[in-house]
């Protein structure tokens, strides 16, 4: 049989193409759940429509991986909830991973198509309704074609996101032996030694191209379409759009909207709440209701472990890439400098590039200095590293914007009054920032207190965080501890999510 | 025959009364300038007309036919009528002739009329030809010049042969020359045509330059209506005369 670097050529090629399948389907389930779901809170007069899009944000915010232990909570085949509900394999396999990371990644292409019919002028939808066309139509004809763009963008963040997640499929396929690159990677790892980094290296190398083949494609795509003229401008006035009426549709419509956010959101977090409750995996009687998982879970010491490096991974990771993105920002947009653009481009790669690339990189980067005779210590220094490298282009993206923001005169009027550079960066930009930074820092700080893709990957003796304490609990099949854990960290999560949703401006 | 009536037309959005209860006639031929400040309901009322609006109270018919009844009534596609945006609203991604050409291929009523590929080209021409647009057919709107965009939008107006064509501020995003020459088209155009035209705007010499009858509104009210030469010779005591001077 024929061999990779030590693999059989089958398993990488299953791998491989269960990944593209599961990154294909996801962004094309996500672009449809964002696109029905934006058009539906834009341009009709669907219920509770500004609630609705406050609520769609959240998800985003949700790690992927304790919605899966929510769905195995559900669809597991044995002892699953709601059992009878799912196919005779339960949530297990393809078509369960595809579904759980919709639920998640329908966010992206929701919210680029958000901001895309709020910039869309609607004279322009409107001027097709008084040309005779029904509000079918007009979405077919006019709004598709000219918001394609943010869909495709949505749905290749989509593809990349899929492409990259680790826990949904360990949870959900592995059971049922669907691994993909991901998933196999980590399980070449755990092998050991120099022939599992060498396979799982080879393996990445196949993830990156398969992602780094994503975005080129897409770009294609946005510039075959910028060459035909379908470039949608916004102008004149910003009058309240036209709603579409749904009439009949109206109340089925609210039904699948608010019903998607109770599948996606509620349903999972009641799962996980009543099997934290549960005295063992499958006995959902009220009357056996008990604490003890929580208990049991608080006091472990792995537990204890785990939060303490989390907490401080996540304060000193988060504070030195906002940091750092504020100096890096400041150069590149406020003092031109070169270097300081190139860096923060430079940073899309490991940004962009699935958390287990980045990991196993940085592991490769360890052994081979380790050789060189320069120890890096233990795995806290190492996942600090790959959260900063894995965060920091999406806090300076986000702060250069802010920069660039603020007119030029604000800072020249400080000069002017004799403000050297750090005085000007801490009396004047710090304050005039501080609602960017403190977005950017929580942007970070929310997927690095429940990383799990890469600190898998890095952890090690002393080196516990939450991901990986829920992990080894979910495989160690202590399932009521696990589920515990995750409806604490989902409860967090929710708060934190629902606290930081976007909400709505009054018009 | 062309009539439009509005029959106490009022809009209420939240607590704020945008349309005080008003009545209007329409009649055929006419070219009505609806005259006011920003912010006077003029633009409500007109797509309240067109349908993007529904009025909280109030009726609304064309030759009999019930657009806006009881709070209900036909949605702006099955009204018929021609609209031209502030913001010209031509499609990026079709080009002039297929912007000109989209009414007749989605419209219940046009369809009809226009069955095939070969009368409808005939048919968009003609009106390509009306705003001096024949050449430039294939380009997208990209590729044309503001004004050239406003002739567009004008066009796909036009070809509709609507009962009243609706205009919303259309000149105000052009430059001053090109506004004084669209006003003289404009104006030619209701001439040698012979539509019925509702035209809303802020500015003055368009509504008196233009049209035959002038309502100026504030605050959701009908301050003054009548022929311009009347209105701007005449006016109205207080509101009207005020607003007039200020040019």
């Amino acid at each position: 049989m024929a061999e990779l670097a030590g693999l059989p050529l089958g398993t990488v090629a299953g791998a491989a193409a269960r990944s593209l399948a599961l990154g294909t389907a996801v962004a094309a389930a996500a672009g449809a759940f964002g696109m029905a779901l934006a058009w539906l809170t834009s341009r009709t007069d669907l219920p509770g429509r500004r609630a609705l899009t406050g609520f769609f944000s959240v998800p985003y915010a949700l790690p992927p991986y304790l919605l899966g232990m929510a769905w195995v909570v559900l669809g597991n085949p044995t002892v699953g909830l709601l059992k009878d509900w799912f196919p005779s394999g339960g949530i297990y396999g393809l078509a369960g991973m595809v579904w759980v990371l919709a639920t998640v990644a329908f966010a992206f292409p929701f919210l680029e198509l958000r901001a895309a019919f709020e910039r869309l002028d609607p004279a322009l939808e409107e001027a097709a309704r008084m040309s005779g066309a029904g509000p079918a139509r007009v979405f077919r004809e006019i709004s598709l074609p000219l918001l394609w763009p943010s869909l495709l963008n949505g749905m290749v963040l989509a593809f990349l996101f899929s492409l990259a997640a680790f826990g949904v499929p360990a949870l959900i396929g592995n059971p049922a032996r669907q691994y993909v690159l991901t998933t196999l990677i980590y399980s070449q790892l755990r092998v050991g030694g120099m022939d599992g980094l060498n396979q799982g290296l080879l393996l990445s190398l196949i993830l990156l191209v398969m992602a780094g083949a994503g975005l080129a494609l897409s770009g294609w795509l946005a510039r075959q379409r910028a060459r035909r003229g379908g470039t949608a401008v916004s102008g004149g006035k910003s009058s309240r759009p036209a709603l579409v009426l749904l009439g009949r549709a109206r109340v089925p419509a609210a039904f699948a909207a608010w019903g998607f956010l109770a599948l996606a959101v509620a349903l999972p977090w009641i799962a996980l709440f009543l099997s934290a409750l549960a005295p063992v995996a499958g006995d959902f009687r009220p009357t056996a209701w008990t604490l003890r998982n929580l208990e049991r879970v608080l006091t472990m010491a792995d537990f204890q472990e785990a939060l303490v490096n989390s907490l401080l991974l996540t304060l000193g990771t988060a504070t030195a890439v906002v940091a750092a993105g504020f100096l890096l920002a400041f150069l590149a947009v406020r003092r031109g400098s070169r270097a300081a653009s190139w860096a923060i481009t430079a940073l899309g790669a490991p940004f962009s590039a699935p958390g287990t690339v980045v990991a196993l990189l940085l592991l490769m980067g360890a052994t081979v200095a380790a050789r060189a005779g320069i120890p890096v210590d233990g795995p806290l220094v190492l996942m600090g590293a790959a959260y900063a490298l894995k965060f920091a282009a999406g806090a300076a993206r986000g702060i250069a914007n802010g920069f660039a923001q603020v007119h030029p005169s604000l800072e020249e009027a400080a000069r002017i009054s004799g403000a050297r550079t750090f005085t000007l960066l801490r009396t004047l930009w710090f304050p005039l920032l501080k609602g960017t930074l403190g977005a950017a820092w929580l942007l970070c700080a929310l997927p690095m207190l429940t990383e799990l893709t890469m600190s898998v990957l890095l952890t090690g003796p002393g080196g516990a965080t939450l991901g990986t304490v829920l992990f080894q609990l979910q495989e160690y099949a202590d399932q009521p501890s696990a589920a515990a854990l995750a409806w604490m960290l989902l409860t967090v999560a929710l708060i934190v999510g629902f606290a930081t949703r976007s909400r709505e401006k009054e018009a | 025959m062309s009539e439009l009536v509005l029959t106490g037309i009022s809009k209420q959005f939240g607590a704020v009364k945008v349309l005080q209860p008003l009545s209007l006639k329409v009649s055929d031929d006419s070219f009505v300038a609806l005259l006011g400040p920003s912010g006077c309901g003029k633009t409500t009322l007109l797509r309240i007309v067109a349908g993007l609006e529904a009025p909280t109270e109030g009726e609304l018919r064309l030759d009999g036919k019930t657009l806006w009844a009881n709070g209900a009534g036909l949605p702006p596609e099955d009204r018929g009528f021609g609209m031209v945006f502030q913001s010209y609203a031509v499609w990026p991604h079709l080009t002039a002739f297929q912007n000109v050409e989209y009414p007749l291929k989605v419209s219940k009523r046009l369809k009809a009329q226009y069955p095939d590929a070969p009368s409808r080209r005939a048919a968009v021409e003609r009106a390509l030809k009306l705003v001096r647009l024949e050449t430039l057919g294939d380009r997208y709107p990209h590729q044309l010049s503001g004004g050239q965009q406003q002739r567009v939008a004008l066009a796909r107006g036009l070809v509709m042969e609507p009962p009243v064509l609706l205009l919303d501020e259309p000149l105000s995003n052009l430059d001053a020359r090109l506004r004084a020459e669209m006003r003289r088209e404009l104006r030619d155009l209701h001439r040698s045509l012979g539509i019925t035209i509702l035209y809303v705007t802020h500015d003055q010499r368009e509504a008196f330059e233009m049209s035959t009858r002038v309502l100026v509104m504030e605050a959701g009210r009908i301050a003054q209506d009548g022929p311009p030469d009347e209105v701007r010779g005449n006016p109205a005591p207080g509101f009207v005369t005020e607003f007039l001077s200020e040019a």
